[in-house]
């Protein structure tokens, strides 16, 4: 069939159409109403209010918004770090000539196809609970009392508990992005440097991490998105150390199980500023972290 | 127009009341509760009608399994009606308001009457008319007289005068107790005062037991009770509302009476990670714990790890040194049924009928498969809350669920934590006034 003007927009169409109406109108609808007086989300817009820039003076004015915003960014550097530093191990392992490493991979990977709530029960209700949790029985018979009846889930440890829920859930996903990436780069690179006596690190650090700079920047892009909208795990681990945005923009949105004193406009404010925030560091991202191709 | 329309509502209401009879009871055997089926009557004019309703109940639930069979038998008596139920769980009270104004059709809609105040005003139909007819499934007597009457009163009192749901699963919060373990402590009566409460929680210590316990999902209970008992309920809204509230020297004399009560080790060691459900799993696996502060709803939710033999007692959070409020002060509410006013008057016929039904000659049958306080005044309640009437019956003033100083959804995590840092014994008095009102 000939391409024609005609014929690339038809085969566009139900794509423009879905993003259109799936995503543009709803990111345009709620930017708007973060520069108004909405009571609910299905409140008609003739009856919204026009309060300019109240609704994010109100939001940064409260102070648990300013904590989930502090808490997200801990959560986006230090389980950042520690899933990307796990990913890229456990894709190097999987990559070599290692036995089974293909069941490995499955067993790493299989937490995302668990729903993160469920994984956050499975830690809460399993792992860390205080009289019978697989942490309290292993260190108990260890002997290691101390930790044994270390509170995992009290107010002070809450949010290193969750972070590790995180890191478990996520660390699969980006190991196989890894792995796509390390997958890609020719075999040749690697005997000739093995010829010229390189070991497995100076491998790793002059070969593998340059070739796969783009992999970085593109998982640094998804954790971020990822990150920003973190909320099941939120919701699991309780407390204020792990309060985060999304869980507020949720809970001014609907009210909570407790209060109902809802506010669509500071929801769509709260929304607003977590979209920026994650196009403002996704650019940052592309733009320092440039991919260059290699040459075979 | 107006005037038409509530006329023939009111037509359709009275029709419903009118021609409604009872029915010869069945005696099919309905679950394994060994219930009997209750039939419900059978219009003597046909009501015909399809209804759509969204219940706060998730379809696992007994209370669901319940409703599915009170419809069922309505359905059977009155082949024109049709109900259709759509079990969304605790979020119907988010999902009802949006998808009405989405046009999704809902005849019928239950919450917790706090959530219907707050979020399905605009939506719901008068029911003042309806509540004050008599039906003949309520022995000739208007409806609102064969209800508990703290209940009754619930509607007027947040819509200013209005009946704007039929009540049903009445809830209480209240002190509830292990009564073999306390009888076994030499706690024979139950503690009225702050100082007999204390004195009931050193015996209980003494024997090598835990006083009082409980989750992360009631965090805010114990303090929120001792404030409220000492300020009032506006003093304690206050607080939820103004960190500047937090100035008042009482409130550092509540939080001062929580913190000696950590010091002598009257709380769980585990309270501060003590994850929903764990505690009150805890209190009826060990029989080790004495007391937690929860719902009526407790009983029912432990009640398949519940040992044989586990007398479950209640009282009121006891009156405190000082205070403006004593034990006639409580946190109760309930469920409502709630008609969306923009059904068909038909419709309006079938549902008022229905929900007639379930709220009273079904509510004791409702009351026993989901072992919940019966809305009925004379119903007969669980033997696991036959103290938590007495309770029941003493309330006289209403606090909001968990009181009101978690009110504020922004002030709310600020404040739960420092409570669990205040009776984790993490933190002092001076310390938790001060973290609290950091909002």
């Amino acid at each position: 069939m000939k391409q024609t003007r005609r014929s690339i927009l038809i085969f566009m169409a139900p794509a423009v159409i879905l993003m259109l109406s799936v995503f543009f109108y709803p990111a345009v609808r709620t930017t708007a109403m973060s520069f108004f007086g909405v009571p609910r989300v299905t409140t008609p817009m003739s009856d919204w209010t026009f309060k300019g820039l109240q609704n994010f003076i109100d939001l940064f004015n409260t102070p648990l918004f300013v904590t989930s915003l502090l808490n997200i960014l801990k959560i986006w550097v230090f389980c950042g770090i520690a899933t990307i530093i796990l990913s890229l191990v456990f894709a190097v392992a999987f990559t070599t000539q290692l036995r089974f490493k293909k069941f490995f991979r499955a067993i790493v990977y299989l937490p995302n196809v668990i729903a993160a709530i469920a994984i956050g029960y499975m830690w809460l209700l399993y792992v860390y609970n205080s009289n019978f949790g697989l942490l309290h029985n292993l260190f108990a018979k260890l002997g290691w009392q101390s930790m044994a009846e270390f509170g995992w889930l009290s107010t002070d440890h809450v949010f290193l508990s969750m972070c590790i829920a995180n890191v478990f859930g996520n660390v699969g996903y980006f190991m196989m992005m890894y792995i796509a990436g390390i997958e890609k780069i020719p075999v040749d690179y690697y005997e000739a440097s093995r010829i010229e006596g390189a070991n497995v690190f100076q491998q790793f650090r002059c070969i593998t991490l340059p070739l796969i700079k783009g992999v970085f920047a593109t998982s640094a892009v998804l954790w971020t998105t990822r990150t920003v909208g973190f909320f099941a795990l939120s919701q699991v681990f309780k407390g204020v150390q792990t309060y985060t945005p999304m869980l507020f923009t949720y809970e001014t949105l609907f009210g909570t199980e407790f209060t109902v004193d809802i506010n669509a406009g500071t929801a769509a404010a709260a929304a607003v500023v977590m979209t920026v925030t994650v196009v403002i560091i996704s650019s940052l991202i592309n733009h320092c972290i440039k991919d260059e191709a290699y040459e075979l | 127009m107006k005037k038409s329309i509530s006329k023939k509502i009111l037509a359709a209401l009275l029709a419903a009341g009118m021609s409604l009879s009872l029915a010869a009871c069945g005696g099919a055997p309905a679950d394994d509760k060994g219930g009997e089926e209750v039939a419900a009557p059978t219009a003597e004019k046909e009501l015909k009608a399809d209804l759509e309703y969204w219940s706060s109940w998730s379809e696992t639930e007994r209370q669901a399994q319940a409703m599915q069979e009170a419809a069922d038998s309505f359905m059977k008596a009155n082949p024109g009606v049709k109900i259709n139920f759509t079990f969304n769980g605790r979020d119907n009270r988010k999902l009802v308001g949006s998808a009405i104004d989405a046009g999704t059709k809902i005849t019928m809609m239950d919450a917790n009457v706090d959530f219907v105040q707050q979020l399905w005003g605009d939506y719901i139909l008068d029911l003042s008319d309806a509540v004050a007819q008599p039906y003949s499934t309520t022995n000739g007597q208007p409806y609102k007289d064969t209800v508990l009457p703290a209940i009754m009163d619930l509607s007027p009192m947040m819509f200013d005068g209005k009946y704007m749901f039929f009540p049903y699963a009445p809830q209480g919060t209240m002190v509830f107790c292990n009564k073999g373990l306390l009888n076994e402590c030499g706690v024979t009566e139950y503690p009225a005062t702050w100082e007999e409460l204390m004195d009931a929680c050193e015996k209980v210590k003494a024997k090598g037991y835990i006083p009082i316990t409980c989750d992360n999902a009631y965090d805010i209970h114990w303090v929120g009770h001792y404030m409220t008992r000492l300020l009032g309920d506006d003093a304690t809204r206050k607080l939820a509302q103004d960190p500047a509230a937090w100035s008042d020297p009482k409130v550092l004399e509540a939080a001062k009476a929580i913190e000696e009560m950590a010091k002598k080790g009257y709380f769980d060691p585990d309270i501060e990670s003590n994850v929903y459900p764990n505690a009150q799993q805890n209190m009826v696996i060990s029989g080790k714990v004495a007391m937690y502060i929860n719902g009526t709803w407790l009983p029912h939710e432990v009640i398949d790890t519940t040992p044989e033999g586990f007398q479950w007692g209640a009282f009121p959070f006891p009156a405190v040194p000082g205070g403006v409020d004593g034990t006639e002060g409580g946190c109760y509410s309930t469920f409502g049924i709630c008609l969306n006013k923009n059904a068909t008057p038909e419709e309006i016929e079938a549902a008022t009928a229905f929900a007639v039904y379930f709220t009273t000659s079904f509510s004791q049958r409702f009351s026993d498969v989901a072992t919940i306080i019966p809305i009925a005044k004379d119903g007969t309640w669980p033997e696991t809350l036959t103290d938590a009437k007495t309770v029941f019956d003493g309330f006289t003033k209403r606090y909001p669920s968990s009181t009101s100083l978690g009110s504020n959804t922004n002030s709310r995590p600020i404040i739960e934590e420092a409570c669990l840092k205040l009776m984790g014994g993490s933190i002092t008095a001076e310390e938790f006034v001060k973290s609290a009102s950091k909002f």
